[in-house]
């Protein structure tokens, strides 16, 4: 940056030189300028990362709550589930149990009207 | 020729930080590759979970009825051998 001001003719004494100092200290003060602009524009990237970030994780934690809600009702739903699966295997065997005795009974009965089973 | 030098110091300055935000910026879109595979990810884990919890509701209606129809046979079979006990019984009595 500072190449584009070549010092001016030498004979010319202080005056340019001040003059030329003043130019230089110009053009530095421009460049940090465009830096502290440039610089300014990254940080705005930077803070419209740092928000669209933020939305994607909070979208990822809500994911995660509502997966996790879920994921314990399906839990309960299961135990649910098993407690019924208990019950009808105990009610199966009940099921035989009372078929049994519904064959037992009709048998004694078919016996007994048969007379193979005496009546007193 | 103080400020120049305070001019000089200040650039120096703004490099170093524009250096340092340039690396942050690149951490920052590595970031942000990783959050929206996450963000994918969970999406995809909170899919799961829903049908997760589809099936499981599934399973326990498909228990229940199985239960359910149980207890109806269970009092179909009794109501049987309540009947097969007592019509021969009646049937004897109404001979009498």
């Amino acid at each position: 940056m500072s190449e584009m001001y070549t010092p001016l003719l030498e004979d010319d004494g202080g005056y340019d030189y001040e003059d030329q100092i003043i130019q230089e200290r110009n053009s530095q003060a421009r460049g940090l300028a465009d830096d502290m602009l440039q610089l300014k524009s990254a940080m705005d990237d930077l803070r419209g990362l740092v928000d669209e970030q933020g939305v994607m994780l909070n979208e990822a934690n809500d994911n995660v709550i509502r997966a996790d809600l879920d994921v314990e009702d399906g839990v309960g739903e299961l135990e649910e589930a098993y407690v019924y699966k208990t019950r009808s295997r105990k009610k199966q065997v009940c099921i035989a149990i009372l078929v049994l005795l519904v064959l037992a009974v009709v048998v004694v009965i078919i016996l007994y009207s048969t007379g193979v089973i005496k009546k007193k | 020729m103080q400020q120049p030098s305070k001019i000089q110091q200040t650039q120096s300055q703004v490099n170093e930080v524009t250096g340092i935000m340039n690396q942050t910026i690149g951490t920052m879109l590595d970031n942000q590759v990783k959050v929206s595979e996450l963000q994918e990810k969970s999406e995809n884990m909170k899919q799961g979970a829903h049908n997760f919890k589809k099936k499981t509701s599934e399973v326990k209606r498909l228990m229940w009825c199985r239960n359910f129809k149980l207890t109806l046979i269970i009092v179909a079979v009794v109501l049987l051998l309540l009947a097969v006990i007592i019509i021969p019984i009646a049937v004897k009595f109404a001979k009498k």
